[in-house]
């Protein structure tokens, strides 16, 4: 098993395996207040982090660039760094740890779908040769980490709200859950404006245009403003509770379709990404 | 009346989506700057529905319409005012003094000294206050979250405006040992409405065209090799690729990513009669497969359909001996067919045809803008503005002295209130130990 590839995709399996193993821990533990479980979910995680990481430095040193050109490299970085988001922030927000029976099987998720996409290393062509590029890329799998966090909160609001299930009772309360939502929906906008400005400044030393309404340009705007919109309506218009979780809800599908569905459906100079 | 009417809540949020609307407009009808007209029929004829619409609102074109410069317009206006009044509010608040209402108290027997002393410890800055009250905050620049945040939107909105409305761009294509003379036409140009001529003031000279490939046949690098002659025959040699520009003369010059092989064809027909043309061909995609253009040269009554490798071997992309294969055609019919390699003969139609000779060519962009670094300059102040809001929210504690011996504290926190509330009380208990 010389190849590079297969080593890389044996590893990412191992990878699923122990996520897998790390989102039933916390499940048991979340749900049926296990806090043993939950522990264990943690230790387990931060295991499959540390082989995930030496998988995704040995894809980068064998392919010779970061993971930003096929769907398993990308997919898989956008489950590390979501994972190691989440794990930050819960040093300075211990009150989201809840968001983890969202955050764990998102991310084991994402690494299984790049696992089912092709995994040859692509070379890299020159105009994606920039310290702008690492910028852009890793500020908008940052934005989509924060992003799935607010999701996480909306969803328990929309969940808490709606159902009268008994374990709905361990998701937190109403207020804190919106207030987390906002808050976290306010990283995302940032971060998300960081990975624009980054491309834009990439798009201007490349091409000499900083914005060229390329369709994942347009889409990526058309995501920002939609936040902005979302967090203007909270601010001022004193939009909360469970209307501003469903507006949350779309906004996040936007999101998505911006990362994950624009580079497919359209032809563009970010074509080279995510096929 | 003006001011109220644009810093209205509705306004503000109806000019957001309203800028969202063109976007998406943009996005779903093709966009006379981006697309071609053929392409813009093509999709008029598949949506007859909406085709009178888009003529009459000019929906082809949105960026360019008076409906979008006054939204624009509207919208650059409500945001001054808005900056203008969070810095205002801003200022006041960073400087205020006295205590706020409606926030949580607590009693303290303490000297002045320990107090000052825990809350600086606690990462809280003695800020103005008054002759009783003292005022602490924890990040105080928290406040200018959103000034920033508008002020920022603000210049670079202004600056994308000077760029758009100066802006000068021009591509050209050259061939080796091709020099592009100021006062030439341009193969692709654009420049705004205040942008005037763009013209080069110096000649620019193509030396060598140099693609590299990975083993994949993927592109890995091109670099060109250029001359740079001032109106006195004074010259500079440099070296462009892509990712690494240069400028000179006050233009930025790019490389440009679409390069490929020139072939030199002679016709000559069998009455006698004949001309020379250049066939510009852009690289294939492999080595093993072919790139396709069709041409029709002036004053030539047939279409030729070129097909060519990087190399007649098919084995490397950057092969000494590309091969050039043409078809004649008469509206669908086919006259003739030759494949050639350079130095080679062969027979289309009723011509001859002489591949002569074969150069590389590599297309340059020239620009000359102002504005940029206010764009740029904007989305930092954008990104400072957003982090001090949702990353830093202040917090206020007002001391003020009830007895001797005896103060008051008093603490409020006026974003995400929630998340903080510990904080205060991990600060009594200090007062507590």
């Amino acid at each position: 098993m010389k190849d590079p590839v297969t080593i890389d995709v044996a590893i990412h399996w191992v990878v699923v395996l122990i996520y897998i193993t790390a989102t039933l821990f916390n499940t048991i533990g979340v749900i049926f207040k296990r806090e043993v479980f939950e522990k264990r979910s943690y230790v387990t995680l931060m295991a499959g982090m540390f082989v995930h990481g030496v998988v995704i430095i040995y894809r980068w040193v064998v392919s010779g660039h970061g993971p930003y050109m096929v769907k398993h490299e990308v997919l898989s970085s956008y489950a590390w760094v979501l994972l190691f988001l989440f794990l930050i922030f819960t040093k300075y927000f211990p009150r989201i740890k809840i968001s983890s029976v969202v955050v764990f099987p998102s991310a084991f998720l994402m690494v299984a779908l790049g696992q089912f996409t092709n995994p040859a290393i692509k070379k890299i062509p020159p105009s994606l040769r920039s310290i702008w590029l690492v910028l852009h890329v890793l500020f908008y799998k940052i934005a989509m980490g924060t992003l799935v966090i607010a999701f996480a909160f909306s969803l328990f609001y929309i969940l808490k709200k709606r159902s009268s299930a008994r374990w709905t009772e361990r998701l937190p309360e109403l207020g804190v859950s919106d207030v987390y939502a906002y808050r976290f929906t306010g990283f995302g906008f940032i971060f998300w404006a960081i990975a624009m400005l980054a491309g834009s400044i990439w798009a201007y030393q490349s091409w000499g245009r900083f914005w060229g309404w390329d369709p994942v340009e347009t889409w990526s705007l058309l995501t920002w403003v939609f936040f902005g919109i979302y967090l203007h309506l909270r601010r001022f218009f004193a939009w909360k509770g469970e209307r501003a979780a469903y507006l949350y809800t779309i906004g996040f599908i936007l999101a998505i379709v911006s990362i994950f569905f624009t580079p497919l459906i359209e032809a563009s100079i970010h074509s080279a990404y995510f096929r | 009346m003006i001011k109220r009417f644009l810093l209205s809540r509705k306004t503000v949020i109806t000019l957001i989506v309203l800028l969202l609307l063109f976007v998406l407009i943009s996005y779903i009808i093709p966009q006379r700057f981006n697309s071609s007209n053929l392409e813009i029929n093509r999709w008029l004829s598949e949506h007859p529905y909406l085709s009178p619409a888009v003529e009459r609102l000019g929906l082809d074109h949105v960026y360019t319409t008076p409906w979008f410069a006054g939204v624009l317009a509207l919208f650059l206006l409500s945001l001054f005012f808005s900056s203008y009044e969070q810095v205002r509010m801003a200022l006041k608040k960073t400087f205020q003094t006295g205590v706020a209402s409606g926030v949580l108290s607590h009693e303290v027997r303490n000297n002045e000294k320990n107090i000052n002393s825990i809350l600086v410890g606690s990462g809280y800055r003695r800020i103005r206050g008054n002759r009783s009250i003292k005022r602490f905050v924890k990040h105080p620049w928290g406040y200018w979250g959103g000034a920033l945040f508008h002020l920022g939107l603000s210049i670079s909105i202004l600056a994308s405006l000077v760029v758009v409305l100066t802006e000068k761009r021009g591509l050209v294509y050259l061939v080796e040992g091709e020099a592009f003379q100021p006062g030439k036409r341009w193969d692709l140009v654009s420049t705004g409405l205040l942008g005037g001529e763009l013209k080069l003031p110096f000649t620019v000279l193509m030396k060598r065209v140099k693609p590299e490939f990975w083993d994949t046949d993927d592109l890995k690098q091109v670099t060109t090799e250029i001359r740079l002659i001032g109106d006195n025959g004074a010259f500079t040699d440099a070296s462009i690729a892509i990712n690494n520009t240069m400028n000179y003369k006050g233009f930025k010059i790019y490389q440009g990513k679409v390069f490929g092989h020139a072939f030199f064809v002679e016709f000559q027909e069998e009455g006698g009669g004949g001309f020379k043309t250049m066939l510009l061909m852009k690289i294939p995609p492999k080595r093993n497969m072919p790139s396709y253009e069709d041409f029709s040269p002036p004053d030539f009554p047939y279409v030729v359909q070129a097909k060519y490798f990087t190399d007649v071997s098919r084995a490397v992309m950057d092969g000494p001996n590309p091969e050039l294969t043409l078809r004649l055609l008469k509206g669908r019919e086919i006259l003739g067919k030759t494949t050639l390699t350079v130095g080679q003969e062969g027979t289309l139609g009723n011509y001859r045809i002489r591949l002569f000779d074969v150069r590389r060519w590599a297309s340059i962009i020239f620009v000359k803008s102002n504005g940029m670094s206010g764009v740029f300059l904007g989305f930092f102040v954008i990104i400072l503005g957003g982090i001090f809001y949702y990353f830093t929210p202040p917090r206020e504690i007002y001391v003020k002295p009830v007895e001797d011996g005896i103060f008051v504290l008093t603490w409020r926190c006026s974003r995400f209130r929630d998340e903080y509330v510990e904080e205060f009380d991990m600060i009594k208990e200090r007062f507590e130990i």
